[in-house]
């Protein structure tokens, strides 16, 4: 039994723009969020103690920046970046505003998954590297990244899917997608038939994105023998 | 050649207590030659051969090879002159995400200069058909056996065209036969290619069987140095002398009476002793453990009997032995 509401989002294409703006403001915010984490995260693992190039002070200086943020609820950290947002992209508002807020809140989220797919690596296989003459940046590129690569991919499927839990929060500063649907039509409305659509549609994007992400690990993990 | 001259080695641990690793090792290994470090675990020994290149900083002394001094180079020089020292490990630490190929190919890709990919496969193709894998080039590390895999280490580790070679337990995780396969293509490197080649173990087997000098190493230090047929057929440290025959296997312990160690040296390895001794004595005697090697063609061999009870017929036993010119010592 849908309500009328319903067939009205649907008949204007805002139910689908909503699927769509959804998944996409996921995976740009997440694709930016790994271009600042991923160095980060790398840096953290490279600088830490027992690291290839443990350097101190760096370590605990980002260690404290990315506990910093991450030890701040998403929904307060929102309100409290809005003039960072109005200072990179102009506006506190909208989906440029929302994007600036997810990739503030997964950067530092990324950079810990990251951290912990990396120090994974076997320190018998960087210590062969290393007593082969290779250099840092080598161990990087050529040991740690890509002998981290199939944790390095489920650890990016968990950041997507918390990303995308983000960007629903994200509708109180105006951000659209499936979220805003679900509070403007759905509960300020009191259509609680759409509030459950926008659930049921979120619960099949997730599970496609872990399905997907875990598809691609296994496939890309030599370490099993099929 | 590589000269170690006063090296020490000193951890710190976390609660601040210094820990020796290893103190006062002093020991030259010549070209071509395969030398042997053997210590039970915890002696020092993998901190030893990671102080070769300097996988471990010595805490004072100095490292060096055809007369560089290895702690002296900068960490660009140090990389260059590691090439150089290849080494091989007990898990032999693979990438798990190449294959047997392309696990070749990594030394040859740091080493950026020399030759593009197509250059790079067809010399990690004639290195693992050096090492007998060639029908195993396209497969990953997973999908090996064990000694398949320390044969995919050593092709790597023979990339670069190192001079000298450095096993760390290499043979440790594998089983016996496994073991010997192993060891004989390490020697016949060894031969062929003239790769000097330095190995640590805590199994005497693997001494004597491609050794050609060995090092003892006990509680931080070198216990005794020499060529493997003279330790093994004359330890005088105690530890040498565990080695040979672990003191700690249960027979030993089940037997309560007096023994003594009989020492085979070639001569006498292959004459009844035991048995004439028995018949000409009238004594009988308990043979708790022997065991012969063979050493450039000649047979050594140590054997462990507990004497009579009665000490009358014990001491007729010494006194036939002694005539006999068998060599013996009382065993502790």
């Amino acid at each position: 039994m849908l309500s009328e509401m319903f067939y009205k989002l649907w008949a204007n294409h805002l139910i689908q723009i909503g699927i769509w703006e959804t998944v996409y403001m996921t995976f740009l915010s997440t694709a930016i969020a790994y271009l600042i984490g991923l160095p980060l995260g790398l840096i953290l693992t490279v600088t830490d103690e027992g690291g290839i190039r443990p350097v101190r002070w760096l370590n605990r200086l980002l260690g404290f920046v990315v506990n910093f943020f991450r030890s701040i609820p998403f929904i307060i950290l929102m309100v409290a970046m809005l003039p960072v947002a109005r200072l990179i992209v102009g506006t506190a508002l909208g989906n440029k505003a929302m994007i600036v807020m997810l990739v503030i809140a997964a950067a530092p989220y990324v950079a810990r998954m990251v951290e912990s797919s990396v120090k994974e690596v076997d320190a018998g296989v960087i210590e062969a590297a290393n007593s082969m003459g290779a250099n840092n940046l080598q161990i990087v590129l050529k040991v740690l990244l890509p002998e981290a690569k199939p944790s390095l991919i489920l650890g990016a499927v968990i950041s997507t899917v918390t990303i995308l839990s983000y960007s629903a929060m994200a509708s109180t500063i105006g951000g659209t997608g499936l979220g805003q649907i679900a509070i403007i039509y759905g509960h300020q409305r009191s259509n609680d038939d759409i509030t459950w659509i926008c659930v049921i549609l979120t619960v099949i994007i997730v599970q496609i994105i872990q399905e997907v992400g875990n598809t691609i690990a296994r496939r890309t993990d030599k370490r099993s023998r099929n | 050649m590589i000269e170690i001259k006063e090296l020490c080695k000193t951890f710190r641990m976390p609660d601040g207590r210094q820990i020796t690793a290893l103190s006062d090792i002093n020991l030259s290994i010549q070209d071509g030659e395969i030398f042997g470090i053997i210590g039970l675990s915890g002696a020092g020994k993998s901190t030893l051969v990671r102080c070769i290149n300097l996988l471990e900083r010595p805490s004072s002394g100095q490292v060096i090879v055809d007369g560089r001094e290895l702690t002296a180079l900068k960490p660009k020089e140090l990389r260059q002159a590691r090439r150089s020292m290849s080494m091989i490990f007990q898990d032999f630490n693979l990438l798990m995400q190449r294959t047997a190929l392309e696990n070749v190919c990594f030394p040859l890709e740091l080493n950026g200069l020399r030759g593009e990919a197509a250059w790079r496969k067809k010399r990690a193709m004639e290195l693992l058909e050096l090492v007998g894998l060639a029908d195993r080039a396209n497969s990953y590390p997973s999908q090996l056996s064990g000694g398949q895999k320390q044969r995919v280490a050593i092709a790597r580790a023979l990339a670069t065209e190192p001079k000298y070679l450095l096993c760390d337990e290499a043979t440790s995780a594998l089983d016996p036969n496994t073991t010997r396969s192993i060891l004989d293509l390490l020697r016949r490197i060894n031969e062929t290619m003239g790769v000097t080649i330095v190995v640590i173990t805590h199994e005497m087997k693997v001494i004597d069987q491609i050794c050609h000098r060995v090092a003892v190493i006990d509680q931080s230090r070198i216990a005794e140095l020499g060529r493997v047929s003279e330790v093994f057929t004359n330890p005088r440290s105690d530890i040498a002398r565990e080695l040979i025959i672990p003191r700690d296997r249960a027979v030993l312990d089940t037997a309560g009476g007096r023994r003594i160690r009989i020492t085979f040296d070639g001569s006498d390895a292959k004459a009844p002793v035991i048995s004439e001794m028995v018949l000409e004595c009238q004594a009988p005697v308990n043979i708790l453990f022997a065991d012969t090697r063979e050493f450039e063609g000649v047979t050594h061999g140590h054997m462990i009997v507990e004497l009579p009870s009665d000490p009358r017929q014990a001491e007729k036993l010494l006194v036939w032995l002694k005539n006999s010119q068998v060599k013996w010592q009382e065993e502790a």
